[in-house]
């Protein structure tokens, strides 16, 4: 991401603090209504989700700037979501209806810079997600 | 994280593959994965990371890099599988050895083995992964470069949808930015990552250099937590470019171990901590240039990348690999060799240093690449053991590749060289190998006698028997009979060369029906022998058999044998049969009469003939080239071919035809007559029929009687010709109708064309002129299939006028009960028109009207459409 697109997504976030309960119920409304099979997918009560969304997202777009801290929390982010069966599909499937979301409750504030830079964002957390628990990546075999 | 490094750089874009491969592992349905792409595009990482998930999920794994070092000893590409102590003169004990361990190693759950560059993989290797993957003990997954060629065993895999194949492209522009960001540790300026991704072009390697090489020289810079281009890029030199010049950059001792690694990688890390300080290691490791891999227990440094493996295999001087590679050999020589594949790669170092290595090592070495048919390998392999002296299996396994590379010549030197050398246990085969070769190869019958006159102390042997049978049947096929016997010899090697010499022997002897059944069961015997000394390709067997059946008329079994054979000789790079079996495909299409066809099978074997020796396949290639041409008559009087070797009985079929090409039609069924007459003195029947029915052919008036003379051939084909004769000497216009008939079932058209135009004379001449325009017309069809046929046998003498083309068309249609005015509107002319044709049709068959008109051409009109005329 660039500089610039760190800091719009940082702002929209921001923007949307107070009613982000309300934007995870949406969010949450369509994936269901998209593939009703995906409810069995998230156990718990739909208000714990709901609350776990927006913390979380909060949480990782604050700390895009620490790369070091934003890929230890989406690892152990994508570990507990490979643990639920989401698999890479659905990342993608998610990312489209979350941006929809967002342009929902933006309305003209959301705009094509803004489009783009969430959709780096989304990617960036996703692969993050995805590459679960630590490999090989990062670590030296040699100075540790 | 500021400082960020290029140490593993993370894994972007391709978590939908990672799931894919492993569905395929977890499925069940599929036993291997191809992924494909061009270099750099992240193949290698890719296979990495599935191993990772599938060890994550309880398989054990391996990952193996093949390369194109000619010098690889077989199977060290596999090292990693390999038992400890293995015995390599029995590859299916060794295979077995394999496959067990995999089973103890899995416990229930698949091995999963990694492959790099699979398309380098030597055969040996593949006859392995091929075994194990039949076993359903193994699951590969193959890396292959773009436009290189998959082995056999993954294609097919592919094909019949047990194998999947993933194409890598380059990674899209997002992927791009997402890595860089977490490869840099921080955002990238829009500008920056717009330059890498345009030079780059999503190819990670390149993307890796230009940013290591960014860092270096200071265009690339961190500044307030972003990273920025402070100029532009390094101006866009290739990839292959930029990765020299930073080798280039590299000290001595980080060099040297990026040397030693391209040599000999994979490299246990202990192994290289006891000469290499660590924090060289490190440094490299920093740098992007080396990884560990965990194989097991074991702990492997490998280069990140086989594109830096060929740029220092390049610019490495010979004497400094040779040294490298020597204080490796000696290094592990020093703590036991005990690792697994240590010997075999012990002597892949010491062949590539010093072009040799241990000399029994070796001998086994080549031992297993000639099982899996790896010629030039064996060769390679074979000479280095010879190297240190005298070794009977050495040269009889070089001399053996050399005769199936079709390089005779060089394989009599070896050879002969060897059998000089006294005795020995391999004494004897190398006799054999010789005569072999002398006869197949180099056409000296008599040297390969004089030759195997060296082995008379083996005299009762099954091998022996056979090939002096062979060489007896060249000139008398009854005592080579006597000399074979009807006992088959109980055990192989010697039951296989029994097997084939019989087949050869009796096909010449003219009992064909017994040669196939011979040479049938000699493939099928040879098939399953794992020992290829000596008795050379299974391939060999399907000559004979192809011939067997073509003389008795069972084309379509002849075609279908000679592909067949063709297939598997050109699969194995057997030259010395490859060429064989177009040639047979040009004689069974000279059989049927088709000219081009033959003319264009024997151009092709001849093409595959020529070069080394003389052996009989390229006599008799040419010999078949000039009866195409004779009877197209497009052989011109000073056409070099027409320089056939005399003498030799199975070019006099050339001879004969070259000279009727040139007018001489006399002098020609004089000559092919004379060589009938010699070849039953020698009781090879089968060519005698064959040669007093061309010279019949040619209207040689005492042909036929000799030929009627000439029975005890086996097969529908013989008893036709001699029918034929019979039907000559008889001047019996309906024996020949007959045999012409007999001839036109058995797919033999233009001889059937021939007798139908003899007929057609002799009916004509006893006043029965409607079974005459029958005949010419039957004859008319028929050559109509070859192609441009003109034999003189084709030729009406005396004034006969055959329909013209629209004549037929509606004589035809009046056969198949059509009105004049239908016919009229089916031809598009007048009604009139018509009955203008229809009278001349009349007059010129001699009939009265429309009833007996449709009895003679139902005659022609009954020649049924053969399955080969129909596509």
């Amino acid at each position: 991401m660039s500089p610039e697109q760190v800091a719009l997504v940082r702002d929209s976030v921001r923007a949307m603090g107070p009613r982000m309960d309300a934007v995870a119920d949406e969010f949450y409304r369509r994936v269901f209504a998209r593939d009703p099979s995906l409810r069995a997918m998230f156990a718990g009560d739909l208000v714990t989700q709901r609350r776990k969304f927006a913390d979380e997202l909060q949480a990782i777009v604050t700390a895009i700037p620490d790369i070091g801290a934003f890929l230890d929390r989406a690892r152990l982010l994508g570990a507990r979501h490979s643990g639920y069966g989401v698999r890479t599909g659905h990342y993608r499937q998610f990312r489209d209806l979350l941006l929809e979301t967002f342009a929902a409750e933006l309305g003209d504030a959301w705009t094509e810079e803004l489009a783009v830079a969430w959709h780096r964002a989304y990617d960036m957390v996703a692969e993050a997600m995805m590459m679960g628990v630590p490999r090989s990546t990062g670590a030296s075999f040699f100075t540790r | 994280m500021a400082t960020a490094t290029a140490i593993g750089w993370p894994f972007v874009g391709r978590h939908g593959e990672v799931e894919r491969v492993s569905d395929a592992l977890d499925g069940g349905l599929l036993d291997a994965v191809v992924l494909t792409g061009s270099s750099g595009v992240g193949k290698t990482r890719l296979a990495q990371e599935c191993l990772a998930e599938a060890e994550s999920r309880g398989h054990r794994v391996a990952h193996v890099a093949a390369t194109a070092s000619a010098s690889a000893v077989p199977l060290s590409a596999l090292a990693p599988l390999l038992p400890v102590q293995m015995d390599l003169t029995d590859p299916h004990a060794l295979f077995e050895a394999v496959r067990r361990w995999l089973h103890e190693q899995a416990s229930g759950r698949r091995f999963v083995l990694a492959v790099d560059d699979v398309d380098l993989l030597d055969t040996v290797s593949v006859a392995l992964l091929q075994f194990l993957l039949a076993d359903g003990s193994l699951f590969v997954i193959a890396t292959q470069r773009t436009d290189t060629r998959l082995p056999d065993v993954l294609e097919s895999r592919w094909r019949s949808g047990r194998a999947l194949r993933v194409r890598l492209d380059s990674l899209e522009k997002q992927s791009v930015e997402t890595l860089l960001h977490f490869a840099l540790g921080g955002p990238v300026s829009t500008a920056a990552s717009e330059a890498l991704w345009q030079a780059s072009r999503g190819n990670v390697l390149y993307l890796r250099e230009l940013v290591g090489c960014g860092q270096r020289d200071g265009t690339l810079v961190c500044a307030d937590g972003v990273w920025r281009l402070t100029g532009p890029l390094t101006d866009s030199a290739g990839v292959v470019e930029l990765v020299s010049r930073r080798l280039h950059g590299l000290d001595p001792q980080q060099r040297a171990v990026l040397e030693l690694l391209a040599l000999c990688e994979p490299l246990a890390v202990d192994d290289l901590l006891r000469h290499t300080p660590v924090d060289v290691l490190a440094e490299l490791e920093a740098q992007g240039l080396i990884q560990v891999r965990l194989d097991g227990r074991r702990q492997d440094v490998t280069l990140t990348h086989p594109l830096h493996a060929e740029a220092l295999q390049h610019a490495m001087p010979r004497l400094r690999a040779r040294s490298l590679l020597l204080a490796q050999v000696e290094r592990v020589e020093g703590y036991g060799a005990r690792r697994r594949g240590d010997p075999l790669m012990l002597a892949s170092w010491r062949l590539d240093a010093t072009g040799t290595a241990d000399p029994t090592l070796l001998v086994r070495a080549a031992s297993l690449a000639r099982f899996a048919h790896d010629l030039p390998r064996t060769e390679r392999l074979a000479e280095a053991a010879l190297r240190h002296g005298p070794d009977g299996l050495a040269s009889l396994l070089l001399g053996e590749a050399l005769h199936e590379q079709a390089r005779y010549a060089e394989a009599e030197q070896v050879l002969a060289e060897a059998t000089g050398g006294g005795a020995g246990p391999e004494a004897f085969r190398l006799v054999l190998a010789r005569s072999l070769n002398l006869h197949h190869g180099l056409g000296d019958t008599r040297a390969a006698r004089e030759c195997l006159a060296g082995a008379d102390g083996e005299a009762g042997d099954p091998a022996r028997v056979a090939v002096d049978a062979l060489l007896t049947g060249v000139t008398d096929t009854g005592a080579a009979l006597e000399l074979l016997g009807d006992a088959e010899p109980g055990t192989d090697p010697g039951r296989v060369l029994w097997l084939r010499s019989r087949a050869t022997v009796l096909a010449d002897a003219g009992r064909l029906a017994d040669a196939a059944v011979a040479a049938e069961r000699g493939f099928a015997r040879h098939r399953q022998l794992d020992y290829r000394m000596v008795v050379s390709h299974p391939a060999t067997q399907l000559v004979v058999l192809t011939e067997a059946l073509r003389e008795q008329g069972r084309l379509a079994e002849a075609e279908e044998t000679a592909r067949e054979g063709f297939r598997l000789a050109v699969a194995d790079g057997i030259h010395s049969l490859i060429g064989a079996f177009p040639a047979q495909l040009g004689l069974v299409a000279l059989t049927r009469g088709r000219v081009g066809t033959a003319e264009r099978y024997f151009r092709e074997a001849l093409a595959h003939l020529r070069g080394g020796g003389r052996p009989p396949a390229l006599v008799s290639g040419v010999t078949g080239l000039v009866v195409a041409l004779a009877w197209r008559g497009a052989l011109a009087a000073d056409d070099p071919l027409l320089t056939l070797p005399d003498g030799e009985l199975i070019a006099a079929r050339g001879r004969g035809w070259a000279l009727c090409a040139v007018g001489r039609q006399r002098e020609a069924g004089q000559e092919l007559r004379a060589a009938g007459g010699l070849a039953v003195g020698q009781g090879r029947l089968t060519l005698a029929v064959e040669l007093l029915h061309d010279a019949l052919r040619l209207g040689d008036p005492a042909a036929a009687r000799e030929l009627v003379g000439v029975t005890g051939v086996q097969g529908d084909l013989a008893a036709a010709r001699l029918a034929h004769a019979d039907a000559v000497l008889r001047r019996d216009p309906d024996a020949l109708a007959a045999a012409a008939r007999t001839f036109e079932q058995l797919g033999v058209d233009l001889v059937a064309a021939e007798v139908l135009v003899a007929a057609a004379e002799l009916y004509r001449a006893t006043g029965t002129p409607r079974s005459a325009t029958a005949c010419a017309n039957q004859a008319a069809t028929l050559v109509q299939r070859c192609e441009g046929a003109r034999t003189p046998g084709l030729v009406t003498p005396v004034g006969h006028s055959p329909l013209t083309a629209r004549e037929r068309e509606v004589a035809l249609l009046v056969a198949e009960g059509y009105s004049s005015k239908r016919i009229a509107a089916e031809l598009f002319i007048s009604v009139r028109t018509v009955d203008n044709h229809l009278q001349s049709i009349y007059t010129k068959c001699g009939v009265k009207n429309r009833s007996e008109l449709a009895a003679v051409m139902g005659t022609a009109g009954a020649v049924p459409v053969r399955e080969d005329e129909r596509t």
